[in-house]
Protein backbone atom coordinates (compact mmCIF):
# COMPACT_ATOMS: atom_id res chain seq x y z
CA UNK A 1 0.00 0.00 0.00
CA UNK A 2 1.56 3.43 -1.47
CA UNK A 3 0.12 6.72 -0.24
CA UNK A 4 1.51 9.35 -2.91
CA UNK A 5 1.41 13.14 -2.67
CA UNK A 6 2.11 16.02 -4.89
CA UNK A 7 1.98 19.77 -5.98
CA UNK A 8 2.42 21.59 -9.52
CA UNK A 9 2.58 25.02 -9.83
CA UNK A 10 2.57 26.65 -13.56
CA UNK A 11 4.34 29.81 -14.73
CA UNK A 12 2.50 30.66 -17.60
CA UNK A 13 3.84 33.11 -19.98
CA UNK A 14 2.88 36.72 -19.73
CA UNK A 15 1.23 37.58 -22.94
CA UNK A 16 1.12 41.32 -23.86
CA UNK A 17 -0.49 42.59 -26.90
CA UNK A 18 -2.83 45.72 -28.25
CA UNK A 19 -5.89 44.25 -29.39
CA UNK A 20 -8.07 45.77 -32.40
CA UNK A 21 -10.04 47.97 -30.01
CA UNK A 22 -6.31 49.89 -29.33
CA UNK A 23 -6.50 48.30 -25.74
CA UNK A 24 -3.26 47.47 -24.42
CA UNK A 25 -3.71 43.91 -22.74
CA UNK A 26 -1.28 41.93 -20.67
CA UNK A 27 -2.70 37.92 -19.90
CA UNK A 28 -1.57 35.53 -17.56
CA UNK A 29 -2.70 32.75 -15.48
CA UNK A 30 -1.76 31.62 -12.03
CA UNK A 31 -2.65 27.69 -11.50
CA UNK A 32 -2.07 25.62 -8.35
CA UNK A 33 -3.06 22.23 -7.58
CA UNK A 34 -2.07 19.52 -4.80
CA UNK A 35 -3.44 16.15 -4.36
CA UNK A 36 -3.11 12.92 -2.68
CA UNK A 37 -3.31 9.09 -3.63
CA UNK A 38 -3.64 5.37 -2.06
CA UNK A 39 -2.31 3.07 -4.25
CA UNK A 40 -3.42 -0.72 -3.06
CA UNK A 41 -2.68 -4.09 -4.01
CA UNK A 42 -5.15 -7.03 -2.79
CA UNK B 1 -22.49 47.96 -31.61
CA UNK B 2 -22.68 44.72 -34.22
CA UNK B 3 -19.79 43.37 -31.41
CA UNK B 4 -22.33 43.54 -29.44
CA UNK B 5 -23.11 40.03 -31.45
CA UNK B 6 -20.00 38.41 -29.84
CA UNK B 7 -21.15 37.72 -26.20
CA UNK B 8 -22.07 33.98 -26.51
CA UNK B 9 -18.92 33.22 -27.94
CA UNK B 10 -16.84 34.71 -24.97
CA UNK B 11 -18.99 32.13 -22.79
CA UNK B 12 -17.56 29.13 -24.99
CA UNK B 13 -13.99 29.80 -23.46
CA UNK B 14 -14.27 30.70 -19.63
CA UNK B 15 -13.84 27.92 -17.77
CA UNK B 16 -11.58 25.84 -20.51
CA UNK B 17 -8.22 24.01 -19.30
CA UNK B 18 -7.92 24.31 -15.42
CA UNK B 19 -5.33 21.70 -15.24
CA UNK B 20 -2.06 20.47 -17.02
CA UNK B 21 -2.52 19.35 -20.56
CA UNK B 22 -4.32 20.04 -23.77
CA UNK B 23 -7.23 22.14 -24.74
CA UNK B 24 -9.91 19.71 -23.70
CA UNK B 25 -7.46 16.98 -22.23
CA UNK B 26 -6.27 16.82 -18.30
CA UNK B 27 -3.17 14.37 -17.86
CA UNK B 28 -3.25 15.01 -14.27
CA UNK B 29 -5.84 11.91 -13.69
CA UNK B 30 -3.96 10.52 -10.05
CA UNK B 31 -2.11 12.64 -8.17
CA UNK B 32 1.02 10.45 -8.63
CA UNK B 33 1.00 13.46 -11.43
CA UNK B 34 1.71 16.26 -8.88
CA UNK B 35 5.08 14.62 -7.56
CA UNK B 36 6.44 13.66 -11.16
CA UNK B 37 4.32 14.74 -14.66
CA UNK B 38 6.77 12.48 -16.77
CA UNK B 39 4.01 8.63 -16.59
CA UNK B 40 4.23 8.16 -19.79
CA UNK B 41 6.57 5.35 -19.24
CA UNK B 42 5.89 4.40 -15.79
CA UNK B 43 5.22 0.67 -14.54
CA UNK B 44 2.37 1.41 -11.54
CA UNK B 45 -1.00 1.64 -10.75
CA UNK B 46 -1.81 5.34 -12.02
CA UNK B 47 -0.58 3.72 -15.47
CA UNK B 48 -3.38 2.47 -16.37
CA UNK B 49 -4.25 6.36 -17.37
CA UNK B 50 -0.65 7.31 -18.74
CA UNK B 51 0.98 3.65 -19.92
CA UNK B 52 -1.74 0.92 -19.94
CA UNK B 53 0.08 -0.97 -21.99
CA UNK B 54 2.61 -1.35 -18.45
CA UNK B 55 0.35 -2.88 -16.67
CA UNK B 56 0.91 -5.84 -17.92
CA UNK B 57 4.22 -5.97 -16.07
CA UNK B 58 2.75 -5.43 -12.65
CA UNK B 59 2.30 -8.37 -10.53
CA UNK B 60 -0.14 -10.82 -10.41
CA UNK B 61 -3.60 -9.59 -8.37
CA UNK B 62 -6.22 -6.37 -7.85
CA UNK B 63 -4.49 -3.14 -7.95
CA UNK B 64 -6.33 -0.11 -7.09
CA UNK B 65 -5.40 3.70 -6.86
CA UNK B 66 -8.25 6.28 -5.18
CA UNK B 67 -7.31 9.68 -5.77
CA UNK B 68 -7.80 13.06 -4.52
CA UNK B 69 -7.18 16.50 -6.09
CA UNK B 70 -7.74 20.20 -5.63
CA UNK B 71 -7.08 23.13 -8.01
CA UNK B 72 -7.26 26.35 -7.72
CA UNK B 73 -6.66 28.71 -10.61
CA UNK B 74 -6.45 32.33 -11.50
CA UNK B 75 -6.61 34.33 -15.10
CA UNK B 76 -5.46 37.65 -15.04
CA UNK B 77 -6.13 40.52 -17.50
CA UNK B 78 -4.26 44.23 -17.31
CA UNK B 79 -6.10 46.34 -19.71
CA UNK B 80 -5.28 50.11 -20.75
CA UNK B 81 -7.70 52.16 -23.14
CA UNK B 82 -9.00 55.72 -22.39
CA UNK B 83 -12.58 54.51 -23.22
CA UNK B 84 -13.02 53.05 -19.87
CA UNK B 85 -12.27 56.65 -18.37
CA UNK B 86 -16.09 57.32 -19.62
CA UNK B 87 -17.02 54.33 -17.42
CA UNK B 88 -18.57 56.46 -14.13
CA UNK B 89 -18.77 53.16 -11.84
CA UNK B 90 -14.68 53.35 -12.62
CA UNK B 91 -13.41 56.02 -14.23
CA UNK B 92 -9.67 54.65 -14.97
CA UNK B 93 -7.77 53.87 -18.27
CA UNK B 94 -5.99 51.05 -16.21
CA UNK B 95 -8.12 48.53 -15.33
CA UNK B 96 -7.36 44.69 -13.83
CA UNK B 97 -10.06 41.90 -14.36
CA UNK B 98 -9.43 38.69 -12.62
CA UNK B 99 -11.57 35.21 -13.39
CA UNK B 100 -10.93 32.71 -10.17
CA UNK B 101 -11.39 29.35 -11.00
CA UNK B 102 -11.30 26.29 -8.01
CA UNK B 103 -11.71 22.70 -7.82
CA UNK B 104 -11.39 21.90 -4.46
CA UNK B 105 -12.34 18.31 -4.88
CA UNK B 106 -11.54 16.38 -8.28
CA UNK B 107 -11.35 12.13 -7.61
CA UNK B 108 -10.20 9.71 -9.79
CA UNK B 109 -9.54 6.10 -8.98
CA UNK B 110 -7.78 3.43 -11.67
CA UNK B 111 -8.00 0.08 -11.00
CA UNK B 112 -6.19 -3.17 -12.63
CA UNK B 113 -6.07 -6.69 -12.19
CA UNK B 114 -3.21 -8.78 -13.72
CA UNK B 115 -4.74 -12.05 -14.59
CA UNK B 116 -1.60 -14.25 -15.46
CA UNK B 117 1.50 -13.72 -16.94
CA UNK B 118 -0.07 -12.69 -20.16
CA UNK B 119 -3.77 -10.96 -19.43
CA UNK B 120 -4.77 -8.18 -17.54
CA UNK B 121 -8.08 -5.98 -17.51
CA UNK B 122 -7.85 -2.63 -15.81
CA UNK B 123 -10.60 0.36 -15.61
CA UNK B 124 -10.80 3.98 -14.36
CA UNK B 125 -12.86 7.43 -13.52
CA UNK B 126 -11.52 10.93 -14.07
CA UNK B 127 -12.21 14.18 -15.00
CA UNK B 128 -10.43 13.79 -18.19
CA UNK B 129 -10.86 17.63 -19.18
CA UNK B 130 -12.34 20.59 -17.94
CA UNK B 131 -13.33 20.31 -14.37
CA UNK B 132 -13.32 23.80 -13.00
CA UNK B 133 -15.66 26.56 -12.50
CA UNK B 134 -14.49 30.40 -13.39
CA UNK B 135 -16.08 33.01 -12.40
CA UNK B 136 -15.02 36.89 -13.79
CA UNK B 137 -17.07 39.03 -11.03
CA UNK B 138 -16.27 41.85 -12.78
CA UNK B 139 -16.31 40.72 -16.16
CA UNK B 140 -15.04 40.76 -19.06
CA UNK B 141 -13.10 43.80 -20.63
CA UNK B 142 -14.33 43.04 -23.93
CA UNK B 143 -17.77 43.63 -23.13
CA UNK B 144 -16.82 46.69 -21.82
CA UNK B 145 -15.17 47.69 -25.13
CA UNK B 146 -17.86 46.57 -26.95
CA UNK B 147 -20.57 48.01 -25.24
CA UNK B 148 -19.04 51.24 -24.10
CA UNK B 149 -17.52 51.74 -27.69
CA UNK B 150 -20.60 51.40 -29.01
CA UNK B 151 -22.53 54.20 -26.78
CA UNK B 152 -19.34 56.15 -27.35
CA UNK B 153 -20.39 55.75 -31.22
CA UNK B 154 -23.66 57.12 -30.43
CA UNK B 155 -21.75 60.38 -29.36
CA UNK B 156 -22.01 59.44 -25.09
CA UNK B 157 -19.46 61.27 -23.47
CA UNK B 158 -20.38 58.64 -20.33
CA UNK B 159 -21.71 55.18 -19.90
CA UNK B 160 -21.25 52.62 -17.44
CA UNK B 161 -22.42 49.26 -16.88
CA UNK B 162 -22.61 45.90 -14.39
CA UNK B 163 -21.39 42.32 -15.87
CA UNK B 164 -20.35 39.04 -14.86
CA UNK B 165 -19.79 35.53 -16.38
CA UNK B 166 -19.06 31.94 -15.03
CA UNK B 167 -18.51 29.19 -16.89
CA UNK B 168 -18.17 25.60 -15.85
CA UNK B 169 -16.80 22.72 -18.17
CA UNK B 170 -16.32 18.71 -17.11
CA UNK B 171 -16.04 16.53 -18.96
CA UNK B 172 -16.12 12.82 -16.88
CA UNK B 173 -14.08 9.88 -18.48
CA UNK B 174 -14.51 5.78 -18.31
CA UNK B 175 -12.14 3.79 -19.37
CA UNK B 176 -12.18 -0.14 -19.78
CA UNK B 177 -9.54 -2.58 -21.35
CA UNK B 178 -7.16 -4.95 -21.85
CA UNK B 179 -3.67 -5.65 -22.23
CA UNK B 180 -2.03 -9.08 -23.73
CA UNK B 181 1.79 -9.32 -23.03
CA UNK B 182 3.01 -10.79 -26.41
CA UNK B 183 6.34 -11.79 -25.21
CA UNK B 184 8.38 -11.08 -21.62
CA UNK B 185 9.25 -8.03 -22.63
CA UNK B 186 6.20 -6.58 -24.92
CA UNK B 187 2.73 -5.91 -24.32
CA UNK B 188 0.07 -4.36 -26.11
CA UNK B 189 -3.30 -2.53 -24.98
CA UNK B 190 -6.80 -1.91 -26.59
CA UNK B 191 -9.61 -0.25 -24.63
CA UNK B 192 -12.46 2.26 -25.00
CA UNK B 193 -13.21 5.56 -23.56
CA UNK B 194 -16.84 7.59 -22.60
CA UNK B 195 -16.81 10.93 -22.16
CA UNK B 196 -19.57 12.53 -20.44
CA UNK B 197 -19.49 15.81 -20.87
CA UNK B 198 -21.06 18.42 -18.86
CA UNK B 199 -20.86 22.33 -19.29
CA UNK B 200 -23.04 25.95 -18.00
CA UNK B 201 -22.70 29.20 -18.85
CA UNK B 202 -24.51 32.05 -17.02
CA UNK B 203 -23.64 35.72 -17.69
CA UNK B 204 -25.50 38.97 -17.07
CA UNK B 205 -24.72 42.51 -18.42
CA UNK B 206 -26.55 44.69 -16.61
CA UNK B 207 -27.77 48.43 -15.61
CA UNK B 208 -26.24 49.58 -19.29
CA UNK B 209 -26.31 53.30 -18.85
CA UNK B 210 -25.38 56.46 -21.40
CA UNK B 211 -25.06 60.42 -20.85
CA UNK B 212 -24.57 62.61 -23.65
CA UNK B 213 -25.51 66.03 -24.32
CA UNK B 214 -29.01 65.38 -25.55
CA UNK B 215 -29.04 63.76 -21.68
CA UNK B 216 -27.58 67.04 -20.20
CA UNK B 217 -24.42 65.19 -19.38
CA UNK B 218 -26.43 62.91 -16.79
CA UNK B 219 -26.09 59.43 -17.65
CA UNK B 220 -29.71 58.07 -18.05
CA UNK B 221 -30.75 54.02 -19.37
CA UNK B 222 -29.37 53.03 -22.20
CA UNK B 223 -32.28 52.69 -24.49
CA UNK B 224 -33.46 55.71 -23.31
CA UNK B 225 -30.43 57.86 -24.54
CA UNK B 226 -30.08 55.57 -27.94
CA UNK B 227 -34.01 56.72 -28.56
CA UNK B 228 -33.10 60.43 -28.12
CA UNK B 229 -30.25 59.78 -30.34
CA UNK B 230 -32.42 58.10 -32.98
CA UNK B 231 -35.34 61.13 -32.36
CA UNK B 232 -32.51 63.06 -32.83
CA UNK B 233 -31.41 61.37 -36.10
CA UNK B 234 -34.88 61.20 -37.32
CA UNK B 235 -35.32 64.95 -36.56
CA UNK B 236 -32.09 65.38 -38.96
CA UNK B 237 -32.69 63.47 -42.14
CA UNK B 238 -30.53 60.69 -41.14
CA UNK B 239 -33.26 57.68 -40.78
CA UNK B 240 -30.69 54.98 -41.17
CA UNK B 241 -28.87 56.45 -38.02
CA UNK B 242 -32.20 56.81 -36.63
CA UNK B 243 -33.19 52.95 -37.47
CA UNK B 244 -30.10 51.73 -36.22
CA UNK B 245 -30.36 53.42 -33.02
CA UNK B 246 -33.88 52.32 -32.36
CA UNK B 247 -33.16 49.07 -33.07
CA UNK B 248 -30.56 48.87 -30.69
CA UNK B 249 -32.21 51.24 -28.19
CA UNK B 250 -34.87 47.50 -28.17
CA UNK B 251 -32.03 45.73 -27.65
CA UNK B 252 -30.74 47.23 -24.38
CA UNK B 253 -34.42 48.00 -23.11
CA UNK B 254 -33.15 44.65 -20.96
CA UNK B 255 -30.45 43.06 -19.53
CA UNK B 256 -28.80 40.60 -21.61
CA UNK B 257 -28.84 37.08 -19.87
CA UNK B 258 -27.12 34.19 -20.90
CA UNK B 259 -28.03 30.82 -19.45
CA UNK B 260 -26.93 27.71 -20.95
CA UNK B 261 -26.51 24.67 -20.15
CA UNK B 262 -24.97 21.96 -22.08
CA UNK B 263 -24.07 18.09 -22.12
CA UNK B 264 -22.87 15.36 -24.56
CA UNK B 265 -21.38 11.72 -24.54
CA UNK B 266 -19.02 10.37 -27.05
CA UNK B 267 -16.65 7.43 -26.53
CA UNK B 268 -13.20 7.05 -28.48
CA UNK B 269 -10.62 3.73 -28.80
CA UNK B 270 -7.06 4.06 -26.82
CA UNK B 271 -4.20 1.65 -27.63
CA UNK B 272 -0.83 1.55 -26.34
CA UNK B 273 2.19 -0.87 -26.16
CA UNK B 274 5.03 -1.40 -23.37
CA UNK B 275 8.35 -2.65 -24.48
CA UNK B 276 11.32 -3.20 -21.43
CA UNK B 277 14.60 -3.57 -22.31
CA UNK B 278 16.73 -3.82 -19.76
CA UNK B 279 16.90 -1.10 -17.44
CA UNK B 280 14.95 0.46 -20.00
CA UNK B 281 11.43 1.18 -20.61
CA UNK B 282 9.86 2.40 -23.90
CA UNK B 283 5.85 3.30 -24.17
CA UNK B 284 3.58 4.91 -26.34
CA UNK B 285 -0.50 5.46 -25.96
CA UNK B 286 -2.71 6.84 -28.35
CA UNK B 287 -6.22 8.63 -27.65
CA UNK B 288 -8.49 8.42 -30.57
CA UNK B 289 -10.49 11.93 -31.16
CA UNK B 290 -13.19 12.04 -29.17
CA UNK B 291 -16.44 13.11 -31.09
CA UNK B 292 -18.59 15.84 -28.30
CA UNK B 293 -21.73 17.08 -29.40
CA UNK B 294 -22.72 19.29 -26.81
CA UNK B 295 -26.78 19.65 -27.14
CA UNK B 296 -27.83 23.08 -25.21
CA UNK B 297 -30.55 23.63 -22.81
CA UNK B 298 -31.07 27.42 -21.97
CA UNK B 299 -33.33 30.42 -21.02
CA UNK B 300 -31.65 33.15 -22.34
CA UNK B 301 -33.56 36.70 -22.16
CA UNK B 302 -34.95 37.58 -25.22
CA UNK B 303 -32.35 40.25 -26.70
CA UNK B 304 -29.91 37.27 -26.46
CA UNK B 305 -32.76 34.75 -28.52
CA UNK B 306 -33.01 37.82 -31.10
CA UNK B 307 -29.53 37.90 -31.62
CA UNK B 308 -29.25 34.47 -31.82
CA UNK B 309 -31.31 34.79 -34.81
CA UNK B 310 -29.17 37.00 -37.01
CA UNK B 311 -25.75 36.09 -36.04
CA UNK B 312 -24.54 32.29 -35.36
CA UNK B 313 -21.89 32.65 -32.85
CA UNK B 314 -25.06 33.73 -30.44
CA UNK B 315 -27.16 31.27 -32.25
CA UNK B 316 -24.79 28.36 -30.54
CA UNK B 317 -26.57 29.08 -27.30
CA UNK B 318 -29.99 29.26 -28.41
CA UNK B 319 -32.06 25.96 -26.76
CA UNK B 320 -32.07 22.90 -28.52
CA UNK B 321 -29.03 23.51 -30.59
CA UNK B 322 -26.37 21.21 -30.97
CA UNK B 323 -22.61 22.66 -31.35
CA UNK B 324 -19.73 20.19 -31.41
CA UNK B 325 -16.79 20.40 -28.66
CA UNK B 326 -13.94 17.17 -29.83
CA UNK B 327 -11.70 16.40 -27.46
CA UNK B 328 -8.88 15.95 -29.84
CA UNK B 329 -6.47 12.79 -30.31
CA UNK B 330 -3.83 12.32 -28.60
CA UNK B 331 -0.25 10.40 -29.24
CA UNK B 332 2.24 10.16 -25.60
CA UNK B 333 5.71 8.62 -25.81
CA UNK B 334 7.76 8.50 -23.09
CA UNK B 335 10.89 6.37 -21.45
CA UNK B 336 11.78 5.64 -18.42
CA UNK B 337 15.69 4.38 -17.22
CA UNK B 338 16.79 2.38 -13.66
CA UNK B 339 19.85 4.23 -13.21
CA UNK B 340 20.02 2.13 -9.81
CA UNK B 341 17.82 0.11 -8.01
CA UNK B 342 17.04 3.37 -6.28
CA UNK B 343 16.68 6.08 -8.88
CA UNK B 344 14.94 6.26 -11.56
CA UNK B 345 14.57 8.95 -14.30
CA UNK B 346 11.69 9.73 -16.94
CA UNK B 347 10.83 11.82 -19.99
CA UNK B 348 7.66 12.10 -22.11
CA UNK B 349 6.29 13.73 -24.75
CA UNK B 350 2.45 14.73 -26.01
CA UNK B 351 1.29 15.82 -29.20
CA UNK B 352 -2.35 16.85 -29.69
CA UNK B 353 -4.11 16.78 -32.87
CA UNK B 354 -6.31 19.91 -31.98
CA UNK B 355 -6.23 20.76 -36.07
CA UNK B 356 -8.20 17.56 -36.78
CA UNK B 357 -10.78 18.38 -34.22
CA UNK B 358 -14.14 20.07 -35.03
CA UNK B 359 -15.40 22.54 -32.20
CA UNK B 360 -13.36 25.33 -29.85
CA UNK B 361 -9.94 23.95 -30.47
CA UNK B 362 -10.13 23.79 -34.80
CA UNK B 363 -8.98 27.75 -34.17
CA UNK B 364 -6.01 26.83 -33.32
CA UNK B 365 -3.28 27.67 -35.63
CA UNK B 366 -1.02 24.26 -34.92
CA UNK B 367 -1.00 21.34 -32.49
CA UNK B 368 -0.47 21.49 -28.97
CA UNK B 369 2.47 19.51 -27.81
CA UNK B 370 4.09 19.11 -24.23
CA UNK B 371 7.48 17.46 -23.02
CA UNK B 372 8.03 16.22 -18.95
CA UNK B 373 11.06 14.73 -17.41
CA UNK B 374 10.94 13.62 -13.84
CA UNK B 375 13.43 11.30 -11.36
CA UNK B 376 12.39 9.59 -8.31
CA UNK B 377 14.56 8.18 -5.54
CA UNK B 378 13.63 5.24 -3.38
CA UNK B 379 15.46 7.43 -0.64
CA UNK B 380 14.59 3.47 1.67
CA UNK B 381 12.18 0.78 1.59
CA UNK B 382 9.69 3.30 3.01
CA UNK B 383 10.24 6.67 1.27
CA UNK B 384 10.13 8.28 -2.40
CA UNK B 385 10.94 11.27 -3.15
CA UNK B 386 10.45 12.48 -6.52
CA UNK B 387 10.30 15.90 -8.97
CA UNK B 388 9.56 17.08 -11.90
CA UNK B 389 8.40 19.60 -14.83
CA UNK B 390 6.71 19.78 -18.16
CA UNK B 391 6.28 22.62 -21.11
CA UNK B 392 2.74 23.12 -22.28
CA UNK B 393 3.16 24.57 -25.69
CA UNK B 394 -0.03 25.37 -27.05
CA UNK B 395 -0.90 26.22 -30.78
CA UNK B 396 -2.50 29.93 -31.13
CA UNK B 397 -0.87 33.10 -32.89
CA UNK B 398 -0.19 35.79 -30.47
CA UNK B 399 -3.35 37.55 -32.29
CA UNK B 400 -5.77 34.30 -30.97
CA UNK B 401 -5.04 34.90 -27.03
CA UNK B 402 -8.11 36.61 -26.02
CA UNK B 403 -10.84 37.36 -23.31
CA UNK B 404 -12.01 34.39 -24.71
CA UNK B 405 -9.11 32.01 -25.51
CA UNK B 406 -6.97 32.01 -22.23
CA UNK B 407 -4.85 28.77 -23.23
CA UNK B 408 -1.35 30.37 -22.66
CA UNK B 409 1.62 28.24 -22.58
CA UNK B 410 3.19 27.23 -19.30
CA UNK B 411 5.76 25.47 -17.88
CA UNK B 412 4.77 23.53 -14.64
CA UNK B 413 6.69 22.44 -11.62
CA UNK B 414 6.22 19.10 -9.66
CA UNK B 415 7.83 18.10 -6.11
CA UNK B 416 6.39 14.89 -3.97
CA UNK B 417 6.37 11.91 -2.62
CA UNK B 418 5.22 8.77 -1.45
CA UNK B 419 4.84 6.03 1.45
CA UNK B 420 5.43 2.77 1.14
CA UNK B 421 2.98 1.05 4.05
CA UNK B 422 3.78 -2.98 3.38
Amino acid sequence: MNFNVGYIHSFYDDHKFTNDKGTACSYTRKNDVVGASLDITF
Amino acid sequence: MKKILLIGAMALMVSNSTFAGGLLTNTNQNAAFLRNPSRDAVIAIDGVYSNPAGIAFMPQGFHLSVSWQAAFQKRQMDVTNDLFKMNTNNPNANRFFEGTASAPVIPSFQAAYVINDKWSLMGSFAVGGGGGKAEFEDGLPMFEEMMGGALVGANATSYSLNQNLTGKQYFYTFMVGGTYKLTDNFSVFGGVRGVLASCGYEGVISDIQAGGLLTGNQNVAASEYLQKVAAYASMNGDQVAAATATQYANLMSQDFVLDCSQSAFGFSPIVGLDWKIGKLNLAAKYEFRTKINLENESSNSANIEALGAQYPMVADFANGKKVRSDIPALLTVGAMYEFTPAVRAMVGYHQYFDTDAEGSATAVTDNTWEFTAGVEWDVNDKILLSLGGQRTEYGFADSDIKDTNFNISSYGLCIGGAYKFS
